[in-house]
Parts: C-alpha cells; structure tokens; sequence
C-alpha cells in the first residue's frame, strides 16, 4: 500500500510541476490542462473508498499549497468529485479509453459545475469573467487525456503493485 | 448498533466526506485563515525544483542571447546611445521637478506616505488552476517578504503577496477577481477602485458618472493604502460607458503589465512609517539601487 500511495503522490508532484512551472510557453498563453484530475479519476476507479479518499485528500492538499485558491476548496471539490464517479464505478465497469473518457467528461462538468456554486455563492465571483479560462483549461484536459492517462495507467496498477494480498483487496473493491 | 453502523458505512462513509468538504469550504471562506498544516513546507519543498528549472533555462536562454543573437548589436547600440543622450536631459529635467515638488511639499508639510525599499525577485511558477491568477516568486520570508507587500515589475503594478513561505510566496496579481488597488486617474485625478476583471481587462469601481475619463488615460496607484508607493503605472483606459440605471460609470482598463511575460518583478518591502523630509531622497536612492541590479536592461 506504501508504494501505491508513494506512486500517487510521486505522480501529482509530477504533473503539479509540469502544471505550475512558468517555463513551458503553453502555459503562459493560458493553455492550462487539469492533469492533476486524471490522477483523481485514476484513483476513482482502481482504489477502493477509503484509500482512494486519502489520495484525493493529499492530491487536494498538493494542489492549494501552489494555488491562490482558497484553503479547502480544490481538496472539497476533488472530493466531492471522486465521490460522485465512484458512485457509477461500483455499478458499472470502466475499462476501455473511451469509457474512461466519458468519465473524464463527466468529472470536468462536475468539477466545474461545483467550482462555478462555489465560486459565486461563497466567494463572490462574477461567473461570467472566468468561464473562458475554464473551458480553455477543459478543452485541454480533454486533448491531454489520450496521452497522460495511459501512463498513469501503466505505472499505477493496484493489482499488480499491492502484491496478491492487495490484488484480491482491491478486487473486491472494485 | 455497531451492525447498524456496518451494514451503511458506505453511506456514512459519503456523508462523512461530505462533512469534511463543508467545513474545509467553510474554513477557506475566511481569508485570514492560515494554510493547512504541512502546507508551508510542501511550498518550500516545490520551490527548488522551479527555482532550480528557472535557473537553468533562464541561463541557456542567457547563452543564446548572449552569444548567438548578436545580429544588429552594433545598430541597437548606435540608437541606445542616442536614447541615452536624451533620457540624460529629461533626468536633469524632472530632478529640477522633483526638487520644486520636495520644496513646495515641505511648505504645505505633507506627509510622506511610507518608506520602502525594492526587493527584486523571479517568477518560478504561475497558479496551476484557470480559475485563479496567481504567480510564485522565488522570495519568500527568508528575504523579509511579508503578507500584503506590493509587488510591480518596471512595466506597471503586478499585484499583492498573499502568502509566504520560507524560499517563495504567491502573488495575487491585479487581474484576479479577489485583487483590489486605490488608484487615481492621472490626468484628471479622479479616484476609484481597481478590480481584476479576467486576463486582459480590470475594471475601475466607484466612479461617478459626471467624473472626467477617457479612453487612453493612464491609471496610476494612489499610494493611499500603504502597499504600493504612489504614481506607479497600473494600465490606461480601454473603454468607458454610462450606466443608465446605476450612479458609477463603467470604466474598463487595460494592464500595463504583459502577465504571460512576466519573468522579474520587485516586491515593495514597507520599512516603517516616515514623517521626516528626507525620506523621498532615501527612497529614491534605495530604489534605484535594487531595481538596477535585479532587472537586467533596466540598469545603467
């Protein structure tokens, strides 16, 4: 389990570098993917509830510490996301590119739906000024996904990094 | 009981995040709440790597500016040359102004607004969500970086330290929703409240309609909130309408800073309060001296 969790938080520093650095010249042109919500939905689906909470809590927590965010909202809502794709997750299997990509979907309108209530309703915000922004950032999630999202996949397999006794744990949880 | 407990725990397991998220989102409506713990010290931790990333692409950037692009070298220096021939007389010029301005202020006894020094410092990393304008800088509370210190770079206002760690600290930048300046508009005087808008527009509040601005003035800060020295350039008026139902005009502004190029900036590090006549002159010579050094092309 150490080296699951190990993985996960090695991955959202990764992704978290590549995200903040203001080397890359995409992302001084307002060209920012969420990858960090990969690594969300990732642990949506191959971790059960309890583990997956925790990596959710850290990856939220990694986040904030180099946003401008207010403390808590990114760690609130990834969480409320992973709760709400883990829903559907015990119910049907996502397996193929393509299902998870209809996940993926579904996990950016919530993301952003529950941003755009928080934003307005808790910290004023004038929605309409930041929606550009936001669906740049969605639309660029989404082209990022086809690469990122299989290498995640590679590197953390719960089945096979937990050993036998982690693989028929996280059988059962799925 | 504990059976009860057992057989729903998936469910009090959802309604128990869904309790932590109401009271972290409850935690982080108040502004002066400090970080999560453990937070501070993943700042510090994330700081090297992008000082260090900085460091070395700004330095092959260095070498190739340095020694491949000398093309037109002699012709750029012809011309600067001629620059700083007139930029000597207009010096000469505005220290007479600045004299007057000192002698005629010390006839009305004015009050200095605050003493400062310039700290200079480099971006390392820029807000990794959409949602908020932010950037880090490789300055933090090793170098006397506090909380609410004015950050500018020499294009204009760039925005407030919101947070601070021990090697870094965040900038709220103008552009933000959250960020406020007390600004005045510099041909006319009036003053207002400068907001973020998004990327490219801030937006002024609170002036009224009968006030004069135009397209194509110049907003300047007031130095009246003691967090950036007054007069310093924050952008100039990109539109301006009436408002038929409401008592302020809206006033749309165009910042002076490009946010996407920014790569140096200089924190305004508030010493103390001074009343004393000479404290212009300390400020003017501290200013200079920092702000030379750090930016390259900025010095003599």
């Amino acid at each position: 389990m150490f080296k699951i969790y190990a993985l996960y938080i090695g991955f959202t520093a990764g992704l978290l570098f590549i995200q903040t650095t203001a080397l890359l010249p995409f992302g001084n042109h307002g060209i920012r993917p969420d990858l960090l919500l990969f690594l969300v939905l990732h642990a949506s689906v191959a971790l059960p509830a309890v583990h997956g909470a925790c990596i959710i809590f850290i990856i939220g927590v990694f986040f904030e510490t180099l946003s401008g965010a207010p403390s808590g909202l990114f760690i609130a809502t990834y969480l409320l996301v992973f709760s709400a794709i883990k829903l559907p997750c015990r119910i049907f299997n996502f397996n193929t590119l393509i299902e998870m990509f209809g996940l993926l979907l579904a996990c950016l309108l919530i993301k952003n739906l529950l941003l755009l209530f928080f934003m307005r309703f808790i910290y004023e915000y004038h929605h309409t000024y930041i929606m550009q922004p936001v669906f740049r950032e969605a639309f660029f999630t989404l082209i990022l996904f086809p690469l990122v999202f299989p290498l995640l996949r590679s590197c953390i397999n719960p089945q096979h990094t937990a050993g036998r006794a982690g693989a028929e744990t996280y059988k059962h949880a799925a | 009981m504990l059976h009860f407990f057992f057989k729903r725990k998936r469910f009090f397991f959802f309604f128990f995040i869904i309790i932590v998220c109401i009271s972290l989102i409850t935690r982080g409506a108040d502004k002066n709440r400090e970080r999560l713990p453990g937070q501070k010290a993943l700042q510090v931790l994330f700081s090297y790597p992008l000082s260090l990333t900085t460091l070395c692409v700004q330095n092959i950037t260095a070498l190739w500016t340095g020694y491949v692009y000398l093309v037109d070298v002699e012709k750029r220096n012809t011309g600067l040359r001629q620059e700083i021939q007139f930029l000597i007389l207009e010096n000469q010029q505005l220290r007479e102004h600045f004299l007057e301005n000192q002698r005629l202020k010390e006839l009305l006894d004015f009050k200095q607004q605050f003493e400062y020094t310039l700290l200079p410092a480099k971006t390392i990393g820029r807000d990794p969500s959409s949602w908020f304008k932010t950037i880090l800088v490789n300055r933090g509370t090793s170098a006397g970086v506090m909380r609410g210190s004015g950050v500018i770079s020499p294009q204009g206002v760039v925005g407030t330290v919101i947070d601070t760690a021990l090697h870094s600290s965040k900038v709220l930048l103008i552009s933000d929703q959250n960020s406020t300046v007390d600004i005045i508009v510099k041909r006319s005087r009036v003053r207002g409240i400068l907001e973020g808008q998004d990327e490219t527009v801030c937006r002024v509040n609170y002036i009224v309609k009968k006030e004069d601005v135009l397209p194509g003035d110049e907003i300047i800060t007031s130095g009246l909130n003691a967090v950036f020295p007054g007069g310093i350039l924050i952008g100039s008026v990109a539109e301006t309408s009436n408002n038929p139902d409401g008592f302020f005009k809206h006033v749309a502004v165009a910042p002076a800073v490009d946010f996407s190029k920014l790569n140096e900036v200089l924190i305004v590090m508030k010493t103390q309060t001074g009343t004393g006549d000479d404290t212009e002159n300390t400020n003017r010579d501290r200013q200079r001296q920092p702000a030379a050094q750090a930016l390259p092309g900025q010095g003599p």
